[in-house]
């Protein structure tokens, strides 16, 4: 119910609308009404005692009142689409501006395509149900009241016959929509269902094919498929039974009127015009009775609909920027960690201990650690992808937490291992965070990336889009336009995780001497697993199940004799060997 | 700018057509439920048209200074009998109408199943690069969006379709049947209605499909947004996006409300022309009553009921159009995906490859992609228990090459034999069965451990399962899985690392204990550890296979009988590491450029 309530807030601004629409509705609702009744007229006083000019008038006042209610019923059809579509627009923007600002936390346990499904399926479902729901319910109820009303006045016995069949058609329209939900859930989990398979077998194309699983992949598909005809089937007959019966139950009440109605009519307590108004206010019935079932369906979709919609509003931003923040645009780039935690809220498990050093501005640091040792943790806390859990992240002294979180992130330059470029040009993407940035600052840009000679190289240059739908590129492509990117955006603090993983080592080693100068000016972190891009760094911290075991310079780490020491001598072991072996 | 939107209009409704019937095709295996649903509708519709012709004799028989009688029998018994006739019509009525969406439903039914299953079929052979350039996310939509939308045609459009008319056909047939000049004067307005309908057409198509590009371009952004928030945040511009989003919303705003414009603009206008009928009819009816005499008033209101039920089937044209515009547009891109021919298909003919032992010979291959060839000539014999290593910069056809023995693709000149037997005369099931492929990114379904490992032997017994997960070293991880090998690995679920993932593809195909080998070496680096792990289970997996390997760790070109140096799609050099390191050749060169970074840290 609470639900509901917050679903028809979205009415609020658009008041004016909602009233003008109503208006239309009751009087185009009216002039329904008054339909049978003129042609009650026309033939009670017309056509019986043979009175041309009465069944004139009454043909008159049919057509004007007809052309009325066509006006009326485009108002009001058009004032409620208009307000539902408003009201879509107005979730879609709601949502996309709070799933921008949500953290890293969140969609670290969120599904892409569910997220799609809340902005799209969902926010349709709370479309259709203000497109509905307002107009019908007053529509629905105040035809049911108006002709039950105007039935009852003319003759009460009539109309109390030839209503009695509406209790029974609520009764079937509560079965049904509790049985209905249940079965259509079903449908819908099997939909689900089929769709993981259908996923799975597209993204693993190669190794369906190469275990030369294709058909067994298609028979498990057809099981699945199987299974989802049987259950819309089942669906499907309630859903047919239910609609047959909503259609006849108002054919029903009409044999009643016949058959008692025409005694009346032979006793003398009814005229055959009233007999006739009867007749037409009846079939009148028939629409608002089918829409109330619509309604009750819509609502209920509104209400799971709108549950899962808030559930994403509600969740509140972990990581904002606190009020009276400082900008960040001046920043030197000195970093300091003071006894630094950090725990996934996901999992509970913490993956960071009292990690604690500083860099002095324009340092090179460099982590390293096996997989899991927390490197790529500790620095996405800088620029506040997640917030330590104890202690505290500096910059120029002062804590993360206390910029401004824009001008933060534009002065850091952060690097992952897994690139997304958007369909855009790559002119575009590499001036992602730079939209005014001048054609020659992206070239120079994607030189030092090396990216330059192959972006010439494709069919269109920088204008090619690339992406989903565009031309696909390499990993080690897309990380040198992922790099480029950040090049550009001239960052005070530069953070390379694993930035060049998927380059091969001479590009690798060509953008490291590209990259020299520019780090020069700036603070940098890397992470890398070759102790080769490593070992220039002033500082080295070297991480083990998120504690830093060891630190120092190159030198200082050998010395040690330590993690680092042994796994270094393991890698220079294994090259030298070859090394000796190839002279 | 109108004669441009009626020229598009018109190609549309040729191609429509054409779509259509090729739809319509995919039915006619159903054809006996679709007649046994044709008739219920006729039932249905015949019922229906009972009620008012019966109300409007009751009306006569109560009303009239004439005695009316119905089978015989007048008075109250009379009423008694069209009150029966009623109860029988309405019975009859439900029945038919219930029969008739049930089976509607099942025709709908049995062709989504018919296409969806077709098309999972058909995806088992199209070619990787089709999948490749169109995206997993595109391709899946219209498996389950596109074959939905043509359920709801059948289901709900055209079923409804069908049975408007016929409704109309018969309450047409019925009025000029009992009375042709009330019927005339019925029927004064449908040119009025005929010319408007035209003119709606005629807008609407290009609203709708207004509509229909414009949430595509939603989802678009949407979709892309969501997958690249983290971009977004990091590169702080948040402010942009959601400015570039409003466009595309206030896009769809715009073209939804000018569709709902014009959608409710048909309710009205046909309520109108009725209500204009209706009067009209009781107007000249009535005065032509009076004259004449040639008709009852029973009569005349039953046509006025006519008059409502002959509009009715207008009236839902505005949400039918849709209904059908967007099966077409569905159905388009569902043919279009089957008709995307596979690269490669078991010829007629075909022999079943008998066990092989391993050689595998490339004769004169020329193979390319697009017209343009990335491999010429290619000569090579591989002997059974060979490791084959191929080496070369990035685009000079080492991966193609490994490709073409799986036979992804089929050669343009020149053949590529295994034992002697072409790889085009034998059944692609056969060949592949005894092949391994390791492919560089490691694949994981969503399912658990055990099921990954086994893929490719499914009624692998469990010891089997573990000697091979012992074999590659990954046992031990997988034990410490909160439930060993029953963990379900997926997206977000267990975390395993880009090394156990590669040791688990190693032991997949270790399982399947294949003669042939193809190894795409991963080159995203792993720690020290796992990646010594995966160079021992990589040496395990190859150790007495025929092997071909893309070569991107030391270890394994060192370790390699033979190395293949290509260069722009040719074999320029080949040999054993030593003897190639002793020529001042192509693959000295690569060994600086790609193997060799461990010179300067030997130096220091």
């Amino acid at each position: 119910m609470r639900v509901l309530w917050r679903i028809l807030l979205y009415l609020k601004p658009y008041r004016r609308t909602l009233i003008s629409g109503y208006a239309a509705l009751l009087l185009s609702l009216a002039a329904q009404l008054a339909m049978p009744r003129l042609v009650e007229l026309a033939i009670d006083g017309g056509i019986v005692p043979r009175r041309v000019e009465v069944i004139l008038a009454a043909a008159g006042a049919l057509v004007l009142v007809g052309l009325a209610q066509a006006l009326l019923t485009f108002a009001r059809s058009y004032s409620f689409q208009a307000l539902a579509e408003n009201i879509a627009y107005q979730l879609r923007h709601e949502l996309y501006r709070h799933l921008e600002r949500l953290s890293f936390s969140y969609f670290d346990k969120a599904y892409t395509g569910q997220l799609m499904a809340r902005a799209t399926e969902d926010v349709n479902a709370i479309r259709r149900f203000f497109w509905v729901v307002p107009r019908t319910s007053v529509q629905s109820l105040g035809t049911l009241a108006a002709v039950s009303v105007m039935l009852i006045v003319m003759n009460w016995r009539l109309a109390a016959f030839s209503l009695s069949v509406l209790p029974l058609l609520a009764l079937a329209t509560v079965h049904f929509s509790r049985r209905a939900r249940h079965l259509f859930l079903q449908v819908q989990q099997q939909f689900g269902i089929m769709t993981t398979v259908l996923q799975e077998n597209l993204a693993g194309a190669r190794v369906v094919r190469a275990f030369a699983r294709e058909d067994a992949e298609s028979a498990r598909f057809d099981v699945e498929l199987r299974t989802l005809q049987q259950r819309s089937l089942t669906a499907a007959r309630w859903s047919a039974l239910y609609t047959a019966f909503v259609t006849t139950v108002g054919a029903a009440s009409l044999i009643l009127v016949v058959w008692y109605g025409g005694r009346e009519v032979l006793a003398g307590h009814l005229t055959i015009g009233q007999l006739t108004a009867f007749y037409f206010l009846l079939v009148l019935t028939a629409q608002p009775v089918r829409m109330l079932g619509w309604m009750v369906s819509s609502t209920a979709r509104a209400i799971a609909s709108g549950q899962r919609i808030f559930e994403v509003l509600d969740q509140s931003p972990e990581i904002s920027s606190p009020p009276g923040a400082l900008d960040a645009s001046g920043i030197r780039g000195a970093v300091e960690f003071r006894s630094v935690s950090f725990t996934y809220p996901e999992s509970g498990i913490a993956s960071l201990y009292d990690i604690s050093f500083t860099a002095e501005p324009g340092q090179r640091i460099a982590l390293f650690g096996p997989t899991g040792s927390g490197k790529s943790t500790l620095v996405a806390l800088l620029p506040r992808f997640y917030d330590a859990s104890a202690g505290a992240v500096l910059i120029d002294g002062v804590d993360v937490r206390a910029y401004e979180l824009k001008s933060l992130r534009q002065r850091i330059g952060f690097v992952a291992q897994d690139t997304l470029l958007f369909s855009v040009t790559i002119w575009e993407n590499i001036a992602f965070g730079r939209p005014d940035a001048t054609q020659s600052e992206i070239i120079e840009a994607a030189k030092v990336a090396r990216a330059h000679e192959f972006i010439t190289e494709l069919p269109r240059g920088y204008d090619t889009v690339v992406g989903e739908r565009g031309v696909s590129l390499s990993g080690g492509q897309k990380q040198r336009i992922a790099i480029a990117r950040t090049l550009l955006m001239d960052p005070r603090i530069l953070i390379l995780d694993e930035a060049t993983s998927s380059v091969d080592a001479e590009t690798e080693h060509a953008i490291q001497e590209a990259l020299h100068a520019l780090l020069e000016r700036r603070t940098s972190f890397i992470i890398a697993h070759r102790i080769r891009t490593l070992q220039s760094a002033d500082l080295i911290l070297v991480l083990d199940q998120g504690r830093i075991v060891e630190r120092g310079t190159h030198q200082e780490l050998l010395a040690l004799g330590g993690l680092y020491a042994r796994q270094y001598a393991r890698q220079v072991q294994e090259r030298t060997r070859l090394h000796t072996a190839a002279d | 700018m109108l004669q441009h939107g009626e020229l598009v209009g018109t190609i549309e409704q040729r191609f429509d057509r054409r779509v259509l019937r090729r739809l319509v095709r995919r039915v006619l295996p159903h054809r006996t439920a679709l007649i046994a649903t044709g008739l219920l509708m006729l039932l249905s519709a015949l019922a229906d048209l009972a009620i008012p012709y019966l109300f409007g004799r009751a009306i006569d028989m109560v009303g009239s200074e004439t005695d009316h009688s119905i089978f015989g029998v007048s008075g109250q018994r009379a009423l008694d009998v069209v009150a029966l006739a009623l109860l029988i019509a309405v019975g009859l009525r439900f029945g038919a109408t219930a029969g008739q969406l049930y089976l509607a439903q099942v025709v709908g039914q049995r062709l989504v199943f018919d296409l969806r299953s077709r098309l999972f079929t058909h995806l088992q052979r199209i070619g990787l690069r089709y999948l490749d350039r169109r995206g997993v996310g595109s391709v899946m939509s219209r498996v389950q969006n596109d074959v939905s939308v043509i359920n709801e045609l059948f289901s709900d459009g055209l079923v409804g379709v069908l049975s408007d008319l016929l409704t109309l056909v018969g309450i047409v047939t019925v009025m000029v049947l009992t009375n042709w000049r009330l019927a005339a004067v019925s029927f004064a307005a449908v040119p009025i209605v005929v010319g408007g309908m035209v003119w709606w057409r005629r807008h609407a198509v290009e609203a709708y499909r207004a509509t229909r590009l414009a949430i595509a371009r939603l989802n678009g952004h949407l979709a892309e947004s969501i997958n690249g928030i983290r971009v977004i945040q990091t590169f702080a511009q948040e402010e942009r996006q959601l400015q570039r989003f409003e466009q595309v919303n206030r896009g769809y705003l715009d073209a939804s409300l000018r569709a709902a414009r014009l959608s409710s603009l048909l309710f009205p206008s046909v309520q109108a022309v009725e209500a204009v009928t209706t009067s009209l009819l009781i107007g000249v009816g009535g005065w032509l009553l009076l004259g004449t005499q040639a008709f009852t008033v029973g009569e005349l209101v039953t046509f006025a009921a006519y008059v409502s039920r002959f509009y009715e089937p207008i009236r839902t044209l505005s949400m039918r159009y849709d209904t059908l515009q967007a099966a077409t547009t569905a159905a388009e891109r569902i043919f279009e995906l089957e008709d995307v021919r596979p690269e490669v298909e078991d010829r007629p003919g075909t022999i079943e490859l008998p066990p092989v032992r391993g050689e595998v010979v490339y004769d004169h291959v020329t193979f390319g992609y697009d017209q343009v060839p990335v491999l010429h000539d290619i000569t090579v014999r591989i002997e059974p228990g060979e490791t084959v290593a191929l080496v070369g910069e990035t685009g000079a056809g080492k991966s193609t090459m490994a490709a073409l023995l799986a036979r992804y693709y089929d050669v343009w000149a020149g053949a590529i034999r295994v034992d002697g037997y072409d790889l085009r005369d034998v059944t692609l099931r056969s060949l592949r069965s005894q092949l391994g492929v390791v492919p560089q990114d490691p694949f994981l379904f969503a399912s658990t451990v055990r099921d990954n490992i086994a893929y490719g032997r499914p009624e692998a017994e469990e010891h089997d399962i573990v000697e091979v997960a012992r074999a590659v070293g990954i046992h031990e991880a997988i034990m410490q899985l909160p439930r060993g090998y029953d963990t379900p690995v997926h997206e977000r679920g267990v975390r395993l690392s880009v090394g156990q993932r590669q040791l688990i593809t190693i032991a997949r195909v270790l399982l399947a204990d294949p003669r042939i080998v193809i190894l795409d070496e991963a080159t995203a680096h792993i720690d020290t550890e796992t990646e010594q792990l995966v160079q021992r289970a990589i040496k395990r997996l190859l150790s007495g296979r025929t092997a071909i390997v893309i070569a991107h760790r030391l270890s394994t070109v060192r370790d390699a009988t033979r190395i293949l140096v290509l260069h722009q799609g040719r074999i320029v050099e080949a040999g054993r590491h030593d003897e190639l390191l002793a020529r001042e050749g192509h693959y000295r060169r690569l060994y600086r450029l790609q193997f060799q970074a461990a010179d300067k840290l030997a130096a220091d």
